[in-house]
Formats: C-alpha cells, sequence, structure tokens
C-alpha cells in the first residue's frame, strides 16, 4: 500500500535523523536536568508558594 | 539579602479582563457547539439560512472555543502567574490593555465574518487576511509586553511555568504566520500561497501544533503554577518538569502528518507522524503524572476545594487525551478512526476536559482573590463539577461508540470482500444517531454547568471588592547577560551539534563520508564523556546560567521547534513536482469551476465532505480510485477534509446527473432519505459573485496554476459559455436555472470533482523508459 508513494532516495532520511536528533538531546537534558543543583530546585519549585499581599484598587483605576 | 527593598503592585486588571472575557466567550463557543450538535441531528435547526448553517457555523464553534475562550484564559493565567513568578508588574499597562481589546476586537470580527461565509477554507484557520494580519500584530504585543516583563524581573531564575510560556509565544507566532500566508485577491479573500499535498502538510503542522502549543503548552504552565498554589505544596518533581517540558517541545512539533495516515501525503512523513506521536507518550504521562502526585499528602482538599477538583480531573483527562492520541495515530487504528466521530470523541475529552476543566479550576482560585472575597458558592461550583463531569463522560462515550461504529460499517465488505455490506452512507449515519443525540445532552449539561460558573463567579465579583496583588522585593544589580557567543560557543552545545552531525553523517553518507563521520563520532563522544568527568562544574554552570537568561534560552526554543517544522515543510516545498504527483496530474478548474469552489469553500462543506479516498478496498469500492497527489497540486486551499459526516466527493464529478445536484442541494431529503445535510435554497437564487474572477486567476497563476494568459474578457466568456451549457442541460430534464446563480457553478465544480486529471509520467520515469534494455 505504501509503496505506491512516489517520495524516494533522499527524504527517507528524516524519520531516522528525526530519532538521532531527539534521542541525543534527551540523553543530555535528562542528565541535566537529574543533575541540577538541590539548592536551585529548591528555590525554583518554591517559587510559585511565595507569599504575596493585596491592594485596593485605588480611584485612578476604573473597573 | 542584599539591595533596595521595593513593594511591587501587579497589574491584576488585566487578568480581571480576561477572565471575564474568557468566561463570556467560553458560554458563546459552548453553545455554538450545543447547537451545531443539534443541527447534526436535526437538519430543521439550519432554518434554510445561509449564515445559520452547519458548515459556516462549526468554524464559528472551534475558532471562539480555541481562541475566544481558551485565548483569554490563557492570557488571564500568563499575565497573573508571570507577574509573581517574575515579581515584577507587567511592563506596560498601554501594551496590555491594547492586547485585550485587540484581542476581543478579533473575536468579533471573527463572529461576524465566519457565519457571513468569509472563510480561507482550512480548519482552525478559517479567518480571512485582514484579520489574520490583526492577530499577528496582537500576538507581537503580547510578546513584547510578556518578554520585556521578563527583562525587567526581580527574580533571577525563571520557573517553569514560564517555559512554556516562552514556548507558546514563540511557536504559535511561527505556526500562525507561516500556515496564514497568502496572497490576496480582494479585501475580504484571498488564496494561500500552498496547495494541494504542500497545503495539507502545513495546514496539519499548524493544525496539530495548534492544540500543542495553544491548548496545551500554555495549560501546562498553568498547571505548574496553580496546582501548587491550590494544594500549597511544591510541584511533585522539579527535574521531572524539566524533562517534561523539552520532550513536549522537540516531540511535538513533529507529529502533525499523523493527521493524513494512508492519505496521499508521503510514507516518510506519514512514518514520522506516527513514530514521533508514540514517543509523545513519555512526556505526556510524565507530565500529568507530576500533577497529580503534586498533591501528595493534600488529596484531602479535594473535598473542601471545588477548584482542586476541577484541576485533579483536568490533568486526569490531559492523560487521557494524551493517551489516547497516539494511539489514534498508529496507522492500523487510524485506518478505523479516521474521518469518524471518534476523533471528535478525542478532541473533545481534551478540550472540556482539560481545557474547560483547567479553565473553571483557574477562575473559581483566581475569583476570590482577584476580588478580595470568598467564592460566593462552594456548592454550586461542586454542582457544576459534577453536571460537567457527566456531560463530558456522555459526549465521550457516545464518540467512542459512534466513531468505530460508522468506521467499521463504512468498511464492512460482503461476498467475500466483492460488495459493501452498506451501500448507503445514510445507513451508517442512521445507525448512529441515537449517539449523536447523546452527544448533545452530554454537550448541553457541560453547558448548563459553565452557566453556573458565571453565575457563580458573578456573584462572587458581586460580593467583593477589586483588589490589586503585590509583593515586597529586593531589587538587585542585573546580573551579567549570558550573550550569544556564550550561549551557542560551549562545550555541551558543541559536542551535542557534532554527534549529531558526525552520526547522520555515518547514517547515511556514503563510503568514505560513512567511515570517516563513524570516525568523528567515536573521537567525539569519548572527548564528551573525558571532558564532562574534568570539567562537569563549568557545564553545570552552562545551564544554570542558560535557566536565568531569557533570551538563550528562547534562541534554543525557536531552534528546536524550527528544525521540527523544516524538516517536515521543506523537503515537500522544495521538492520537483513531477516527483510527487504519482501518475496523475491535475488539469486547473475553469472559471465557473473556480467560482463554484469558493462557494464550495464559502459554505465549510469540507467540514463534512472530505475529498481523499484512501487506498483500502472498502473506499474505493465505494467511492472510486484511490487519491492520487497530483489530483489536487493546484488546490489552493486543499480541500482533502478532515471528517465524513457526509460521503468523499472526491470522485462525485459524473455520478449523478446535474438535476439531482439541484434537487439535492436545494432539498437533501428528497435526493437522500435520512440525510442530516443543511438545505442550500439560496443557491437557486443568489447571482454568483464573479467581479473580482479575473483578480482570481490572475493569483492562480502567481501561485503557479498553469492558467495560460486570458484577458478578462475571455475568463468572463468561457465562464458565461460553460454556465449556459449547464443551464441548458438542466432545461433538458425540466429544471429552469438562470445561468448567473450559485448553483450553476457549484454543479460546475462538483461535476468535475475527480475529472479534471490527465495522466503523467514523471521526467525520470520517463528517461528510465528511454534508456530501458530490453532482455
Amino acid at each position: 500500500m505504501s509503496s505506491r508513494v512516489a517520495f524516494e532516495a533522499w527524504q527517507m532520511v528524516f524519520p531516522p535523523i528525526g530519532f538521532i536528533v531527539f534521542f541525543t538531546l534527551f540523553i543530555w537534558l535528562f542528565v541535566r536536568a537529574v543533575r541540577m543543583k538541590q539548592s536551585s530546585l529548591n528555590h525554583l519549585e518554591n517559587l510559585p508558594l511565595e507569599e504575596e499581599i493585596t491592594r485596593p484598587v485605588t480611584h485612578g483605576q476604573s473597573e | 539579602m542584599s539591595g533596595q527593598k521595593v513593594t511591587i503592585e501587579f497589574n491584576d486588571r488585566i487578568v480581571r479582563m480576561f477572565l471575564i472575557a474568557s468566561i463570556f466567550w467560553g458560554a458563546v463557543g459552548m453553545l455554538a457547539g450545543v447547537f451545531i450538535a443539534a443541527q447534526l441531528n436535526f437538519h430543521i435547526l439550519n432554518f434554510d439560512m445561509p449564515w445559520l448553517t452547519f458548515g459556516r457555523l462549526r468554524p464559528l464553534h472551534t475558532n471562539a472555543s480555541i481562541f475566544a475562550f481558551v485565548g483569554n484564559m490563557m492570557f488571564a493565567g500568563i499575565y497573573h502567574s508571570t507577574q509573581r513568578l517574575t515579581k515584577a508588574r507587567l511592563a506596560s499597562d498601554f501594551l496590555s490593555n491594547l492586547h485585550f481589546w485587540g484581542w476581543q476586537l478579533i473575536i468579533v470580527a471573527a463572529a461576524i465574518t465566519l457565519p457571513l461565509g468569509f472563510s480561507r477554507g482550512k480548519e482552525y484557520a478559517e479567518l480571512i487576511w485582514p484579520i489574520n494580519i490583526a492577530v499577528a500584530l496582537i500576538w507581537v504585543v503580547f510578546a513584547i509586553n510578556f518578554f520585556w516583563t521578563l527583562a525587567r524581573r526581580n527574580e533571577k531564575s525563571l520557573y517553569v511555568a514560564i517555559w512554556f510560556y516562552i514556548a507558546t509565544i514563540i511557536t504559535v507566532a511561527m505556526l500562525y504566520i507561516v500556515n496564514h500566508l497568502s496572497i490576496p485577491t480582494g479585501l475580504l479573500h484571498s488564496y494561500p500561497i500552498f496547495g494541494g499535498v504542500q497545503d495539507a502538510l502545513v495546514q496539519w503542522w499548524y493544525g496539530h501544533n495548534a492544540v500543542a502549543f495553544f491548548l496545551t503548552t500554555p495549560i501546562l504552565g498553568i498547571m505548574y503554577y496553580y496546582l501548587p498554589k491550590a494544594v500549597e505544596r511544591p510541584v511533585y518533581s522539579y527535574r521531572l518538569s524539566v524533562v517534561h517540558f523539552w520532550l513536549l517541545v522537540f516531540i511535538y512539533i513533529w507529529a502533525g502528518p499523523h493527521h493524513l495516515l494512508h492519505t496521499a501525503l508521503p510514507d516518510w512523513l506519514q512514518s514520522l507522524g506516527m513514530l514521533f506521536s508514540l514517543m509523545l507518550w513519555a512526556p505526556s504521562w510524565g507530565g500529568m503524572l507530576n500533577g497529580l502526585l503534586t498533591l501528595r499528602g493534600a488529596w484531602d482538599k479535594l473535598r473542601t476545594e471545588p477548584e482542586v477538583k476541577f484541576f485533579v480531573a483536568g490533568v486526569t483527562f490531559y492523560g487521557m487525551a494524551t493517551f489516547e492520541g497516539p494511539l489514534l495515530s498508529i496507522k492500523s487504528v487510524n485506518a478505523l478512526s479516521h474521518y469518524t466521530d471518534w476523533t471528535i470523541g478525542h478532541v473533545h475529552g481534551g478540550s472540556l476536559g482539560w481545557n474547560a476543566f483547567m479553565a473553571a479550576g483557574l477562575f473559581y482560585w483566581l475569583a476570590p482573590r482577584l476580588w478580595n472575597t470568598k467564592l460566593y458558592s462552594k456548592a454550586a461550583a461542586n454542582m457544576h463539577f459534577w453536571l460537567g463531569l457527566f456531560g463530558i463522560l456522555l459526549y465521550v462515550a457516545s464518540m467512542w461508540v459512534s466513531g468505530p461504529t460508522q468506521g467499521l460499517m463504512l468498511s464492512a465488505t460482503a461476498e467475500n470482500g466483492t460488495i459493501l455490506k452498506y451501500p448507503n452512507f445514510v445507513e451508517t449515519l442512521t445507525a448512529i444517531r441515537p449517539m449523536m443525540l447523546t452527544r448533545v445532552l452530554g454537550g448541553a449539561l457541560f453547558l448548563t454547568g459553565w452557566f453556573m460558573l458565571a453565575w457563580n463567579i458573578f456573584m462572587t465579583i458581586r460580593s467583593g471588592r477589586a483588589v490589586n496583588g503585590a509583593m515586597e522585593v529586593y531589587q538587585e544589580a542585573p546580573a551579567p547577560a549570558m550573550g550569544l557567543k556564550r550561549t551557542f560557543i560551549d562545550a555541551p552545545f558543541l559536542y551535542s551539534a557534532g554527534i549529531v552531525v558526525f552520526g547522520c553523517a555515518w547514517a547515511f553518507g556514503s563510503d568514505w563520508v560513512s567511515v570517516l563521520s563513524l570516525i568523528l563520532l567515536v573521537v567525539v563522544s569519548i572527548s564528551a564523556f573525558v571532558h564532562l568527568q574534568v570539567s562537569g562544574a563549568s557545564w553545570g554552570e552552562w545551564y544554570e546560567q542558560l535557566l536565568e537568561n531569557s533570551l538563550p534560552f528562547t534562541l534554543l526554543v525557536t531552534i528546536a521547534v524550527f528544525v521540527g517544522g523544516v524538516v517536515q515543510i521543506v523537503p515537500l516545498v522544495t521538492v520537483e513536482q513531477d516527483q510527487v504527483v504519482e501518475d496523475r496530474i491535475q488539469i486547473p478548474y475553469t472559471p465557473l469551476e473556480l467560482v463554484g469552489r469558493d462557494i464550495y469553500i464559502r459554505e465549510g462543506c469540507y467540514n463534512c465532505h472530505s475529498q481523499q479516498i484512501r487506498p483500502f478496498v472498502a473506499e474505493v469500492m465505494r467511492y472510486g480510485d484511490y487519491s492520487r497527489l497530483g489530483e489536487s497540486i493546484y488546490d489552493h486551499p486543499y480541500q482533502w477534509g478532515s471528517k465524513r459526516t457526509g460521503p468523499d466527493l472526491a470522485r462525485v464529478g459524473g455520478k449523478y446527473n446535474h438535476a439531482w445536484h439541484v434537487r439535492h442541494l436545494e432539498n437533501p431529503r428528497s435526493t437522500s432519505e435520512g440525510s442530516n445535510m443543511p438545505a442550500y435554497p439560496w443557491l437557486l437564487t443568489d447571482k454568483a459573485g464573479i467581479d473580482d474572477l479575473p483578480a482570481k486567476i490572475r493569483v492562480q497563476r502567481i501561485l503557479g496554476v498553469p492558467y495560460p494568459e486570458m484577458s478578462d474578457e475571455e475568463i468572463y466568456a468561457q465562464y458565461r459559455q460553460q454556465a449556459e451549457k449547464i443551464a441548458g442541460e438542466l432545461q433538458g430534464m425540466d429544471i429552469y436555472v438562470e445561468p448567473d446563480r450559485e448553483i450553476i457553478a457549484l454543479i460546475a465544480y462538483l461535476q468535475g470533482l475527480g475529472k479534471k486529471w490527465e495522466p503523467y509520467a514523471p521526467a525520470a520515469a520517463q528517461a528510465a523508459e528511454k534508456t530501458e534494455v530490453v532482455p
């Protein structure tokens, strides 16, 4: 069924190229993520939990 | 802590505006969805009015749901969380307001033009070119405002949610601009620069990644910020969130061709799309688990906090939809599921379960904080949750039954595969009617829940008073910028590039190139390993610095998504035409047929009819010979379609006579009993617009469609001659229609489908034939 496709030759290299690029970068990024400093991790993962205060909207600000 | 202590007051007014807009447009989009689902059951709801027909309203539903509802929700979440994560007020109030009002204006323009039939004829990319330009401009305003805020931030590190936002902004801009490249033929009409298979590929590269980078990555950023906020504990694994991000960015962009499996798209691209779709299972489930496990020790909040319910269900639906997506991308599964309701069920599992539930969780969490009050009614929010959940389940389950049922019936054969078991398409439609009705019920329940949210948020706003968040921060001297040189001229980056280049050259090079590359690959790999052991600390430093520098980070993300797009699109765009057309090449449409085709696009026929016959026994028996690439190579835009609510039309030309088409378009039930197609009586009375016909043909010529040189008079003469011929033939069948009516042009187009081609021998094949030696 798929042999009917007229595409031949060099375009066929893209799936394996995709794999090579993907796995190279994946391994590198995975290693980087695992080796992240614990202090950085603690700091980053707590960023959303930092306290904030609220201020009433001043008269100049219309709603 | 060094630096000067200051209090930053955030611009939460813009967040409130986007929140309210999202709730409103969400109701509009969902209402349109329930209405068009009802139209599929009760054709009378089309009211025989042009601007209320399914083909025109379905794009309104999809565009309103994606760009108006989720768009506004995304902007609310991004603006709110980014200010807190960067500890900086949005860079410009003016740009924020311009972004908001510009986006609303675009939505209003879309809501007017789509029902009026102004369409580019490509799914989720229907908006006409002036609106496209406005979208691009407003997106740039958003990008400037966002990156300017990052540049002014008081927190060095970029939290992972910001990464997802950066990927969204960059990728959506790239996708949107490429897929909307068009040449105008007038103020409200244009033809896309890509045609046929190229257009199909670009469209689904865009369409798939609109799901990825408009409906997924920004919402993941929102998940990584608001879920920890809601359960008051950090994300389960920050490391996993990093891996989740990079994998999604690398993989998602490659998966678009899975929307075109078993079509005339080259096989290598189909394989590429399927393989990368399967790989998506890993990051998607990693992200889902990371979200769910963030609730460790806080599962009790599910009982007490409605927003946590929505977040948890939303993340679970994300997992389910991202399991189902790759499943549907497996070619053998896709052979059954494609063109059926199964895909519709999959899409709504994601849009209702993931997007709308995450939006609800976000709004229930945000509203009390933005108006300094309590949520008006937790009971109503809980009720909304259960109504919505039940609605989704009804919707998705009915589509899961409907899709495979119709798919199996359409492919069923009898008499040892010599005849179709269900030759009449309407039979298969009748079989799924109960499921189509169940879908309406599910959608209506979900919509009811959304109205409850709107009421609940409105009452919450009434009970409170608008407040802006503020934070005390220490403003420090800016850290030294990383710079482009430092970004790219660095050991980790260079080693990675070397491994990729030499690996490819080894695998695909010939003779000495392959041997040399293998040697270099080994040398580079060993060097990288040794270098890492000796200088591991400095490698880490490079990465840590990257996390604090938004510009180099953005560039790397851009490269990642750009490579994925280029690798798919450039070969098809640059390849010699005779290599892709197979054995047939399209004959350009006559002027009358071109006008008819534009009417076909205006009425949104592609929403229900495909023009792509797959190479399956049952399809060939039902619709005719399978479609070749060359047969649609000059179609700007392509019209392969993605759903068959009605039969495929690729070879409908000559199947019925002109009179049948007139009766069918005037009242589909008169020729196809049980059909749910809308009636198009106005096509018999409205005159076809042909003032811009010469301009349209000139643009087609610019795009490479081989029209001969024709004066305006010659174009109109050809038009009249063919129109009068068709009108005359109709007269012979006792049907009297003026030649200048729209239906004449549409019939000319439909009767040409499947017949507008001539045999074609590629140049290479011709040369081979000439040199062939007979043994």
